[in-house]
């Protein structure tokens, strides 16, 4: 059998890769969640995760997350919407698209100055009479700008389902006799769930494990599981606790994919 | 910001003039650039290894221990590998990130690299074979320049990916190395400076110039037919 | 074993896990210089012979010899074939000149060489001029004939072509089917063409392998294969058939649709149940009384040639006639047809039996006609 090892020679350095990178973090972190601060092996930071603090740092995420999900599809949907009744609609689209290529820190940078006390928002504030108010460092900032970041992850898969759907469609259901916000909730909605469902996933798992808007944006009033983990592991320097939240947040994201997971219809 | 008079280009003569700046710069680039190479490199073997692979079933966890790191939350994958590179003794530094960075790209290559691979007839290497060549002949003059344009954007994509990273570096990487983002994010974290604005500016024009490259590159092997577009 | 044998299969069986064996205990041989095809529905197992014969797959038992040698172990790119693909799988990155030259290249053979002899191959299949566009310029003809310099280009002693008209429209594939016979003919190498299109292998081959659930059914010329098929399978797959069961009553008798008819065949077992095959083409149409068989006209179609009738016996047996005569739907005819028109097939005949009972009463054929 020593050709047939020495054919699959070129697959050992991505074969490492799996091993190294994929499959030794995940054993890892799985493992330093069973120690403790001290170092002794101990369910402690499981017992730790179900104290009520965690618990209500666990449900805040959720909430946020929530939020930031409800929001984000709230706006991109007519958004898709119309953008595929546009003329140019593949230019409309990369304009949209085209802010999600700026590094994310650039973008909340861009929003310290807006927001701040001193920024344009508060500048538009005083001229309209109402003065200036504390913007940076609220819940609604935060929702705001994290809704703004992940509009365009949002927007592209349910644009694509809208757009693969085939117009015929629409006529067919014209021509049975139904409505056009029939037509919608019956034939359109269902055929972008999936699209919907992909939007949710890129926006849900992510904005539960932000850390570094939270910090510039929401100055540490907002802690989602993602800034806990930080916090755990380069300021506290407790690790144990670190992958457990971490160990949780897996299981959480797993969770949810599944829930939310795709079921490909046989079309 | 605060006490806006005029234009001035004073910023930028600042940030030039600063030389740890320019090394920051410098680091960036070079863990970019190498990370995108060496990735690409185990990217495409891995493409090839995946698409070689007979079983449905096999096939399957492959694809999805490949997308692991692509699904993974920054922090997870930040925090993790700060474990691994503890644990394994690297220092923590430009082999960390560098490492890191070729880590969280390899998946993005072969996603880029493998529907090439696929759309592949196969009939395309049983005609080489049949022609006399060896697996050597077939991998060099059927495989990779027909997948060419797969490796150009997955190397592109590494390339922007590791430009754009903040949550991983700012994990693993140790005192002394710092790649621009992770700068920036500490210049931010003490308020606004014009410092920061001018360096923004530099990378935003830096990253509109790699989508039009990468743009371009794409473009001109769908025109040329490498892309074999039906 | 004559040296005119170049491919030979012994029990060669192809079998992919534990499924129904794709090729079943496959024993042939292929001669040099003949033009050879293999015919039979999709998933008979008949691409599967063409890659055993080029190496992409093992074959699970059996041996394959190519010019007096076992080659089941010779990899592919060290065998003395090559192949025209069904999608042609000419190289996209890769001009016309270079798809030719590959096999050259590889063999690093020097470039004033390579340039002539690409000149040659591209000359051969008329396609001078063409060196240096990129093959998405070219057309599905075009494209055929560069997969076809591609492969003769190595100067092997076999040329395999899976299917390589079907992606051709008819009047090109028609076109086609002339120039690559006399290519063959040209060329004098062997050629073994895979189709499912009888009509095709009629046209071009020397040789027809019939072949069907991983087995060869039948080999012979066109016209073997035509006027005698060894069973159903054979008789309805290539050209139309009208097979309706009977009895042979004795030497020269047969028995069916209730009547008894003379026939050529001979060599079976009193009262032996046969299968009896009449082609369409040898029914003719005559009234009721003169006719040998009494049917209704129940529908009918006009295929350009001829009408294409379709008649049902008081037995249920549905009879079709190919006749240049037009006939009237609902009329009750005659069909005349002669003793030669009647063919008779075993239940479960082998291949070497029944050539064997063929030969015995040639004499008898050969002197009534």
């Amino acid at each position: 059998m020593k050709s047939k090892l020495s054919r699959n020679l070129y697959a050992i350095p991505y074969a490492l890769w799996i091993l190294i990178f994929v499959v030794a973090p995940i054993v890892l972190v799985l493992y330093y969640s069973f120690f403790d601060i001290e170092g002794n092996l101990s369910l402690t930071n499981y017992i730790n995760f179900f104290t009520p603090v965690y618990l209500k740092m666990t449900l805040s995420s959720f909430w946020y997350a929530f939020l930031i999900t409800a929001f984000t599809l709230l706006i991109s949907y007519p958004t898709a919407f119309l953008l595929t009744k546009t003329k140019n609609k593949q230019l409309w689209l990369l304009l949209i698209i085209v802010p999600s290529w700026i590094n994310l820190l650039l973008k909340a940078y861009a929003f310290l100055g807006i927001f701040g006390t001193y920024g344009t928002a508060n500048s538009l504030l005083e001229v309209l009479g109402i003065g200036s108010k504390q913007i940076l460092f609220t819940d609604f900032s935060f929702i705001f700008v994290s809704v703004y970041i992940f509009i365009p992850f949002m927007i592209l898969p349910i644009f694509n389902a809208l757009d693969e759907m085939s117009p015929t469609l629409l006529d067919a259901a014209n021509d049975l006799g139904a409505s056009a916000w029939t037509t919608f909730r019956r034939v359109i909605f269902p055929l972008t769930l999936d699209g919907v469902r992909s939007g949710c996933q890129v926006v849900f798992i992510p904005a539960l494990s932000l850390f570094m808007l939270t910090r510039l944006i929401s100055g540490n009033r907002v802690i989602t599981l993602g800034t806990a983990i930080e916090q755990q592991f380069l300021v506290t320097q407790d690790w144990g606790m670190g992958s457990t939240i971490a160990v949780f947040l897996i299981i959480i994201m797993f969770v949810f994919v599944a829930l939310t997971g795709s079921r490909k219809r046989g079309m | 910001m605060y006490n806006f008079e005029s234009f001035t280009l004073d910023w930028y003569r600042e940030l030039f003039s600063d030389t740890r700046l320019l090394i920051i710069v410098l680091n960036t680039v070079v863990v970019a650039l190498l990370s995108a190479l060496i990735s690409t490199i185990i990217g495409v073997l891995g493409a090839i290894a995946i698409k070689s692979v007979k079983g449905r079933r096999s096939k399957n966890t492959l694809l999805s221990l490949n997308s692991v790191l692509i699904v993974s939350p920054d922090v997870i994958i930040g925090a993790s590998f700060l474990i691994l590179f503890t644990m394994a003794g690297v220092k923590l530094g430009f082999y960390s990130v560098l490492l890191s960075h070729i880590a969280f790209s390899v998946p993005i290559v072969v996603l880029m690299v493998l529907p090439k691979l696929m759309e592949m007839s196969p009939t395309l290497l049983d005609a080489a074979y049949d022609l006399g060549a060896s697996r050597w002949n077939v991998l060099t003059k059927v495989i990779i320049p027909y997948i060419t344009p797969g490796i150009f954007a997955g190397f592109f994509m590494a390339l922007t990916y590791s430009l754009d990273d903040f949550a991983v570096t700012f994990f693993v990487t140790g005192n002394g190395f710092s790649t621009l983002s992770v700068e920036i994010y500490s210049l931010a974290r003490r308020g606004v400076s014009l410092n920061i604005n001018a360096l923004s500016t530099l990378i935003f024009i830096a990253t509109i110039f790699l989508v039009i490259g990468y743009y371009f590159i794409t473009k001109q092997y769908s025109k040329s037919g490498m892309g074999g577009k039906k | 074993m004559s040296d005119q044998v170049i491919i030979r299969f012994e029990g060669v069986t192809k079998q992919y896990d534990q499924d129904i064996p794709v090729l079943n205990d496959v024993s042939f041989e292929i001669e040099r210089g003949k033009f050879y095809t293999l015919l039979g529905p999709s998933g008979c197992g008949k691409t599967t012979i063409l890659r055993l014969i080029a190496g992409f797959t093992e074959a699970t038992q059996g041996e394959i010899y190519f010019n007096g040698n076992v080659i089941n172990n010779v990899p592919a790119n060290k065998r003395q074939v090559n192949t025209v693909f069904q999608d042609y799988a000419l190289f996209p990155h890769l001009n016309v000149f270079e798809n030719v030259a590959f096999g050259l290249r590889i063999k690093k053979t020097k470039k004033e060489e390579v340039a002539k002899k690409v000149h040659e191959a591209l000359a051969f299949v008329n396609l001078e001029g063409y060196e240096n566009r990129e093959i998405r310029e070219m057309s599905g003809g075009q494209r055929q004939r560069v997969a076809i310099a591609r492969a003769i280009i190595n100067e092997p002693e076999v040329i395999l072509l899976d299917e390589p008209l079907s992606a051709l429209d008819l009047k090109l594939r028609t076109e086609m089917q002339y120039e690559l016979r006399e290519l063959q003919q040209r060329l004098g190498i062997t050629f073994i063409f895979v189709t499912h299109d009888q009509e095709e292998a009629l046209a071009m081959s020397d040789e027809i392998f019939v072949i069907n659930r991983g087995k060869i059914q039948q080999s012979g010329t066109p016209t073997d294969i035509y006027d005698e098929p060894i069973n159903r399978f054979v008789a309805d797959f290539i050209g139309e058939s009208n097979i309706v069961k009977g009895k042979m009553l004795a030497d020269h008798l047969v028995e069916f649709v209730g009547k008894q008819f003379d026939c050529v065949d001979q060599g079976l077992n009193p009262d032996e149940p046969v299968e009896v095959v009449i082609r369409p083409e040898d029914l003719e149409i005559t009234t009721r009384e003169r006719g040998k068989l009494q049917v209704r006209v129940d529908s009918q179609l006009f295929r350009g040639v001829h009408y294409e009738i379709s008649s049902y016996d008081k037995d249920g047996n549905e009879w079709l006639v190919h006749s240049t005569k037009k006939a009237t739907v609902g009329d009750e005819i005659g069909l005349y047809f002669d003793s030669e028109a009647i063919h008779v097939m075993r239940f479960g005949e082998t291949e070497e039996e029944f050539d064997k009972r063929l030969e015995a009463y040639g004499d008898g054929v050969g002197n009534e006609e």
